[in-house]
């Protein structure tokens, strides 16, 4: 059985008398890689906050290796874990004394320090940067050293915040490669929010997504796998079964599925012929509430979900088992991994 | 015109001859302002650091009160330092009253509210994200408050050198506190305004030369720290 390393139970952070975040139950398990995805203002970075100890939430509990954790400790928790924040924030000093940090507050050994510190900038390729000043970086670089900043410590439980969010092309695979290198080398158990999803699914075990302060179940549904092609207009699209055809933007040579967000699916009665969009027929085959949103679940050869605000709700209720619908959803909005 | 020329002129001489008039007044401004400005250091900035940094009942209050003390007149505080400790004053008995010591006390009561409210602008000034980041690197709440204390040294520096500016240059407790004694407690300020009222201008210039290099010099090394 895998160990999980963080766990948080019924945990309730409110507002201003509104509820911002409510998990009754999230674990995060030795050497996984989880992504946090959801919309602006649904609570990710609140939840690492929470989960760096850097903010309380106001009910619940939290576990770290089984323990249940106590103000008295804090500060050896927090000293097992890490949060890369976004746009992260370099001391007005060199980049080997940012760098060093961590390891300074933790009385290492300078020796240790001095290659500790020379091998986490390798890491990021950054060798050669320790005397640089770190307010002389440009944004991707800095965003490097701070990532460096929290790899030198090697901690059980790495949580980055948007780590490649206005970092160019380049250095979001530096970044990428980085984070699996050492998840596989150290095992260490990684969580980043990022609103990219395409990222989520090619570097994640698993997906949390969040909406509105709560975990949506079944962050993979509408994540379907198949194979591409292009057809005689040069549109490129996916077969996910012999009937389920979907269009996609582009596809690369290794990519192997894709995901539509539950939000970016609507629901016709009527087919819709466009370049621009997919519109595949089927039934609803259930209707669920979740979080005040409306989960309908759609048969169109293969399952399919979308999620509906109740307004919208009412108005197609009364016909909506009766007839045929079409699941329409834009072509840009499918996100190819 | 001729008088302010000659006037110059006879200001070097006294500088590049090592005027004893001179560099007396030199020698005691400095010794009694930098005494001041660094007791008025010792307690203004970890004060001002207290109050940029936790939250309590009145703490607006505090930081106008400090923002107005920053522009008592140096008069005021020459006035009520004197109260204290004339002869007839509580303080009396300690024979405080024309030394330097008493122009100490009434420097440094002068540069502390300008100290004390510059570093609350200082601290204020540190991104808000330099704590947490220190937090999340493991720091305790000793290493969080040093963090925060040197990303914000260069303010503190600005503080410290705005704070010895205005006590450096004050004529008014200088002269109330000090009595503008020659060779003890007259200093470059009070030995200008003397020199002036009597109508000879010469030595008045060549300190005020010498002020300006001061406030020159101070400046430049300001400029060279936070260049580094």
């Amino acid at each position: 059985m895998t160990k999980s390393v963080i766990k948080i139970e019924n945990i309730k952070k409110n507002y201003d008398k509104r509820v911002i975040l409510e998990i009754p139950h999230l674990e995060f398990e030795s050497g996984m890689i989880y992504a946090l995805v959801g919309p602006n203002g649904a609570g990710k970075t609140t939840l690492l906050r929470i989960l760096n100890l850097l903010e309380q939430s106001d009910e619940g509990e939290m576990y770290f290796d089984g323990q249940q954790i106590k103000p008295t400790d804090f500060l050896s928790m927090r000293r097992q874990m890490t949060l890369v924040m976004q746009n992260a924030v370099l001391f007005r000093t060199s980049v080997f004394n940012n760098v060093a940090y961590g390891l300074k507050v933790r009385s290492s050994d300078e020796k240790m320090i001095h290659s500790s510190v020379l091998s986490a900038l390798d890491l990021v390729g950054l060798t050669g940067f320790e005397h640089r000043k770190a307010k002389q970086l440009s944004a991707g670089e800095a965003q490097r050293v701070a990532l460096a900043r929290a790899l030198v410590l090697q901690p059980k439980f790495l949580l980055l915040d948007e780590p490649t969010a206005n970092v160019d092309k380049r250095n979001v695979s530096v970044i990428e490669s980085v984070l699996r290198k050492v998840n596989s080398e150290f095992r260490t158990t990684i969580v980043f929010t990022t609103h990219d999803l395409s990222q989520a699914y090619r570097m994640t075990d698993k997906i949390i997504s969040l909406l509105d302060g709560k975990i949506m179940d079944g962050g993979s549904e509408n994540t379907l796998y198949g194979d591409f092609d292009k057809d005689d207009n040069q549109q490129s699209f996916i077969n996910v079964i012999p009937t389920v055809r979907m269009m996609v933007e582009d596809y690369k040579a290794d990519s192997s599925g894709i995901y539509v967000d539950l939000k970016d699916v609507n629901i016709s009665f009527k087919p819709q012929s466009s370049n621009e969009l997919n519109c595949l027929e089927g039934h609803v085959t259930s209707i669920t509430m979740v979080n005040g949103m409306i989960r309908l679940t759609i048969n169109v050869g293969i399952e399919m979900s979308a999620l509906i605000k109740p307004e919208v709700f009412q108005e197609i209720a009364p016909n909506i088992f009766n007839q045929s619908v079409y699941a329409v959803f834009k072509v840009s909005d499918v996100y190819v991994f | 015109m001729d008088y302010i020329l000659n006037g110059f002129v006879e200001a070097f001489r006294l500088i590049f001859a090592f005027d004893r008039d001179v560099f007396s007044a030199v020698f005691i401004s400095l010794q009694v302002s930098l005494i001041a400005i660094v007791l008025s250091a010792v307690i203004s900035l970890p004060l001002g650091f207290i109050i940029a940094t936790r939250s309590f009942a009145g703490k607006r209050l505090t930081i106008t009160i400090l923002n107005t003390l920053m522009a008592v007149p140096t008069v005021v505080v020459g006035l009520i330092v004197y109260t204290f400790i004339s002869r007839q004053g509580p303080f009396g008995m300690l024979n405080l009253l024309f030394t330097p010591t008493a122009m100490i006390i009434g420097q440094f009561l002068l540069a502390m509210p300008i100290l004390t409210a510059l570093t609350i602008s200082a601290v204020h000034a540190v991104d808000e994200r330099i704590a947490p980041t220190a937090l999340t690197l493991g720091a305790n709440n000793r290493q969080l408050a040093y963090a925060v204390f040197l990303e914000a040294r260069f303010g503190l520096l600005a503080s410290v050198i705005s704070g010895f500016g205005r006590i450096i240059g004050e004529v008014g407790a200088a002269m109330m506190l000090g009595g503008n004694i020659r060779g003890v407690t007259r200093t470059m300020s009070t030995a200008i305004a003397l020199q002036t009222s009597m109508g000879e201008f010469e030595l008045g210039i060549a300190l005020g030369i010498i002020l300006l290099l001061v406030a020159f010099l101070i400046n430049v090394l300001f400029h060279y720290f936070q260049q580094r």
